[in-house]
C-alpha cells in the first residue's frame, strides 16, 4: 500500500469518527480564526493610523509587543478631530449594525454566550462580518472598546457556519462556536491557553463547559500560530522581571482583590445603568444612538485622549512605573465613562481591553499608595498593575482562571501567578452574582443547552422505589376473574391497567383498557371470557431501576402504568408506577435542587 | 376480517372420533401442527389446557370455544371440529359438546383475537346456524354457512 492511499484511509476513518471529525474541523476553524484575526488587526491598525495619527495627529504610546513603526510627526494634537471622530464612527457603525444585524447590539462576547445557551449555537452568517466592520470603525475612530468581543464573534460565527456545512449536531455546533471564539481571542491577544479557557469559563458564573475545552484548545493553537507567524511570537506587553518572595505581601493582594470587586461592580453599574436609564430611553432610532455615545466619548477624549481606543500603551507605561497616582486615578474613572458611552449606546466592541486598562490603572494606584505607607513591605509597586489587569476582569466577568492565564500570557508575567491567584479569587468571590456578561447563566443546569441531558441526568439518579404506588392501593384480578368483573373494575376505578395474578399471587399478565376495549363495550360478551383471555405478558420494573429506564419502558410499550416487581423474584408484584409518578418525582427533585443552588 | 378468513378447509374436521375433552383437543392440535399452522404442538396444547383449567370454554347448547395464545403460532387460526359423539366439557348447562372451535393466536394480537372470539360466540348464539353446522357435508359448506351468518 502506498503512502497516499494509506493517508486517505486514515482521513476517512477520522472524518467518520465523531471525535476525529471534531478534531479536524477544529483545526479548520482555527485557521479561519487566525486569518480573521490578522485581517481584523491589520484593518483596525490602518484605520487608527489614518484617523487618530494622521487625522488628529495623536500618537498614543504603544505596548512594546505591538509597535506599529509609525512615529509622531510632532506638533499639537488636532483636538477637534478627536472630538468628532468617535461620533462619526458611532454613526457609521450604528447604521451598519442596526440595519443588518440588530441582534448583535453591544459587546460581541455576550452574543456568543447567548448563541450558545439559547440559539443552539446558531449565528447568522452576516453577523460576524457586520460586527467586525462596525467594531473596526468604532475602535479605529477612538471609541473605547476592545478587540476580544468582535474577534470572538468572527471566530464563533465561522465555527457555527462550518458546523452547518458539515451538518453536525447542535452539540457539535456549540463546541465549534466556542472553538472559533477561542481561536480568535487566543490569536489576537497571543494567549492561546487563555483564549481556550476563557470561552469555556465565560458561559457560566460558576461552572465550566469542560467538554468544549479540547476543540477550543486545538483551534486556539492553530489560530495563535498563524497570527504569531505574521506579527511575531513575543508577548503583547513587556514587563519588568517581577518576583514574589514575601508572603506578607499576600495581605495586600487580598485587600486589593476586594477593591477590584468594588470598582468592578461600580463599572458594571455605570455600564448597564447608562444603557438602561439613558440610551434605551432616548426617543431616537437605535441607528443614531452610538453617535450620541460617540459624542460624549469625543468630549472626554478631546481633553484626555489617553482614554480613547484600547489604551494599551498607557498600561505599558503604568507597568514601567512611568505614570503618577493622580494620572492613573483619573484615567481609570474616565475609562469607565468612555467605555460605557461607547458600548452602552449600541456601539461595537469588546469589554475585555477596557477592563484590562481599568484594572491595571487601579493596580497602579493601589501599588504606589501602599508603597508610600509600607515601603519595606511592597517590593514592586508596579506588580499590582499586572495583577490588577487579571483580578479586575476575573471579578467583573466571573472568569477567575482564564483571566489570570490571559494576563500571564499577554505579559509573560508568570512569576506573579500566586498573588494574582489570590486577588482574582477574592475579586471573583466578592462580586458574587454581578457580571459584565449579562447572558452568562449561573450553572450548567441553568443553560437551555443542557436541558436535555440534565432531565435525563435527574431521572438517572432517581429510582422507582421512591415513586411507586404499593399494591395495597391498586386493584388486581385473578386469571379466572370473569370479564364482567374486569369491566366493573375499569368503570369504577381510574386505572387504565389492571395486573393479573395467579393462585400464588404471582403476576402473570396485565390487562390494559386499550386492549380490552373491543370486548368491554360489546353487548354480546358472556362468561366465555376471563382475565386470562384479555391479558398481555407484563412489562415490569424493579424498585432499584432508575426512572430513566422506567420512562423508556413507558415509551417503548406505550403504557402509562407499569407493575413494580421484586428484583429477587420478578413474579412477585409490589405495586404500580405511573407516568404521572415519574413526572411528579422529577418536578420534586428539580425544586429540591433549585433550592440547594 | 371475517371469522371464515381465519379458517382453512384442512382444519374443518367433520365427524371426528373422540371420547374425552383431552382427546378431542389433542387430536385437533395435531391436525393444526400437520397443516403447518403451529410450530410447537406440545406448548400450544399446554396453553389450551391451562386455559381450560381456569374455567371451561363451553358456551352451552353443545358447543365450546377452547382458545389460547402462544408464541408458537404466526397468525390467528381457527379449527372447527364436529364430533360423532358428544363429550363432557364441564359446561354450565350440563350438556355434552359435539361442536368445537379451537382458536390459536399469537401473543401480540390481543385486540384482534378478542374481537374474533366475540364475533364467533355471537354467530353461534343462533340455534339455526348451529343446526346447519351440525348437518353440513363439506368444509366449503361450513365456510359458506359461517360467512352468511356473519353478514
Amino acid at each position: 500500500m502506498n503512502l497516499s492511499s494509506h493517508f486517505q484511509r486514515l482521513v476517512k476513518k477520522y472524518i467518520n469518527h465523531a471525535t476525529g471529525r471534531l478534531f479536524l474541523i477544529s483545526v479548520i476553524v482555527g485557521i479561519v480564526s487566525g486569518v480573521g484575526a490578522i485581517l481584523f488587526f491589520e484593518a483596525l491598525g490602518q484605520l487608527s493610523h489614518v484617523v487618530l495619527q494622521l487625522g488628529a495627529n495623536y500618537f498614543a504610546p504603544e505596548p512594546m509587543g505591538e509597535m506599529s513603526g509609525h512615529t509622531a510627526a510632532g506638533g499639537p494634537i488636532r483636538w477637534w478631530i478627536l472630538l468628532i471622530a468617535p461620533a462619526l464612527g458611532g454613526l457609521i457603525s450604528g447604521f451598519l449594525v442596526f440595519t443588518w444585524a440588530p441582534e448583535a447590539e453591544g459587546h460581541g462576547t455576550d452574543a456568543m454566550i447567548e448563541a450558545f445557551h439559547h440559539k443552539r449555537g446558531l449565528i447568522r452568517k452576516r453577523v460576524p462580518i457586520i460586527k467586525a466592520i462596525a467594531s473596526i470603525i468604532t475602535i479605529g475612530t477612538g471609541g473605547s472598546a476592545g478587540r476580544e468581543g468582535p474577534i470572538a464573534q468572527i471566530g464563533a460565527g465561522f465555527g457555527s457556519y462550518i458546523a452547518n456545512v458539515f451538518k453536525l449536531s447542535d452539540e457539535e455546533r456549540r463546541f465549534l462556536l466556542l472553538a472559533g471564539a477561542a481561536g480568535g481571542i487566543g490569536a489576537i491577544f497571543r494567549s492561546p491557553l487563555g483564549g481556550a479557557l476563557f470561552v469555556v469559563e465565560v458561559l457560566y458564573k460558576r461552572d465550566f463547559e469542560e467538554r468544549a475545552l479540547v476543540p477550543a484548545l486545538i483551534s486556539a493553537i492553530v489560530a495563535y500560530s498563524i497570527f504569531a507567524s505574521r506579527f511575531g511570537w513575543g508577548h503583547l506587553f513587556k514587563t519588568p522581571l517581577y518576583t514574589f518572595s514575601n508572603p506578607v505581601e499576600l495581605v495586600f493582594y487580598g485587600v486589593f482583590g476586594v477593591l477590584c470587586a468594588g470598582i468592578g461592580v461600580f463599572y458594571i453599574k455605570i455600564f448597564y445603568g447608562l444603557r438602561d436609564r439613558l440610551f434605551h430611553r432616548i426617543a431616537l432610532p437605535p441607528q443614531l444612538k452610538p453617535a450620541i455615545g460617540g459624542l460624549f466619548v469625543g468630549i472626554i477624549g478631546a481633553a484626555a485622549p489617553f482614554v480613547l481606543a484600547s489604551g494599551y500603551g498607557y498600561l505599558q507605561q503604568a507597568m514601567n512605573g512611568e505614570l503618577t497616582i493622580h494620572f492613573m486615578m483619573i484615567a481609570m474613572f474616565l475609562k469607565i465613562l468612555t467605555t460605557s458611552f461607547t458600548i452602552s449606546s449600541g456601539g461595537s466592541g469588546g469589554v475585555f481591553a477596557p477592563s484590562l486598562f481599568i484594572g491595571g490603572m487601579l493596580g497602579g494606584v493601589f501599588g504606589q499608595t501602599c508603597a508610600m505607607f509600607f515601603p519595606d513591605l511592597i517590593s514592586n509597586p508596579t506588580a499590582f498593575v499586572l495583577v490588577g489587569m487579571g483580578a479586575f476582569f476575573a471579578g467583573a466577568a466571573n472568569v477567575p482562571i482564564s483571566s489570570m492565564i490571559m494576563v500571564s500570557e499577554m505579559t509573560g508575567g508568570y512569576y506573579l501567578l500566586v498573588p494574582m491567584m489570590l486577588s482574582s479569587s477574592t475579586a471573583y468571590l466578592a462580586t458574587s452574582r454581578t457580571t459584565l456578561y449579562e447572558k452568562q447563566v449561573n450553572r450548567i443546569a441553568d443553560s437551555p443547552a443542557h436541558l436535555g441531558d440534565f432531565t435525563v441526568d435527574v431521572l438517572d439518579s432517581m429510582i422507582v422505589e421512591h415513586a411507586f404506588h404499593p399494591i395495597d392501593n391498586i386493584p388486581t384480578v385473578r386469571q379466572n376473574t370473569p370479564l364482567s368483573k374486569v369491566q366493573m373494575l375499569f368503570s369504577e376505578r381510574s386505572e387504565n391497567f389492571i395486573p393479573v395474578l395467579d393462585k400464588s399471587d404471582f403476576i402473570v399478565g396485565i390487562i390494559s383498557l386499550r386492549n380490552a376495549k373491543s370486548l368491554l363495550f360489546d353487548g354480546h360478551v358472556d362468561e366465555l371470557f376471563i382475565a386470562q383471555d384479555l391479558m398481555t405478558p407484563p412489562v415490569t420494573v424493579t424498585p432499584a431501576e432508575n426512572l430513566k429506564s422506567a420512562l423508556k419502558k413507558f415509551i417503548k410499550y406505550n403504557y402509562s402504568q407499569i407493575p413494580v416487581v421484586d428484583y429477587r423474584d420478578e413474579r412477585k408484584i409490589l405495586g404500580l408506577v405511573t407516568q404521572e409518578d415519574v413526572i411528579q418525582a422529577y418536578n420534586n427533585e428539580i425544586k429540591k435542587r433549585k433550592f440547594s443552588f | 376480517m371475517r371469522v371464515v378468513d381465519y379458517m382453512r378447509d384442512s382444519l374443518i374436521l367433520l365427524d371426528m372420533d373422540a371420547l374425552s375433552k383431552k382427546e378431542a383437543i389433542t387430536k385437533t392440535v395435531n391436525k393444526m401442527k400437520e397443516s403447518g399452522a403451529i410450530s410447537n404442538a406440545g406448548k400450544f396444547l399446554e396453553a389450551v389446557f391451562e386455559r381450560e383449567s381456569l374455567g371451561s370454554t363451553a358456551i352451552g347448547r353443545g358447543m365450546a370455544l377452547p382458545h389460547a395464545r402462544t408464541q408458537h403460532i404466526e397468525n390467528i387460526t381457527i379449527a372447527m371440529v364436529r364430533l360423532k359423539n358428544g363429550i363432557d366439557f364441564d359446561a354450565a348447562d350440563g350438556q355434552t359438546v359435539n361442536l368445537l372451535f379451537l382458536l390459536g393466536t399469537p401473543l401480540k394480537t390481543v385486540g384482534e383475537y378478542l374481537s374474533v372470539l366475540a364475533k364467533l360466540s355471537k354467530i353461534l348464539k343462533n340455534d339455526k346456524t348451529r343446526d346447519k353446522l351440525l348437518k353440513a357435508k363439506s368444509p366449503s359448506e361450513v365456510r359458506t354457512l359461517l360467512a352468511e351468518a356473519e353478514s
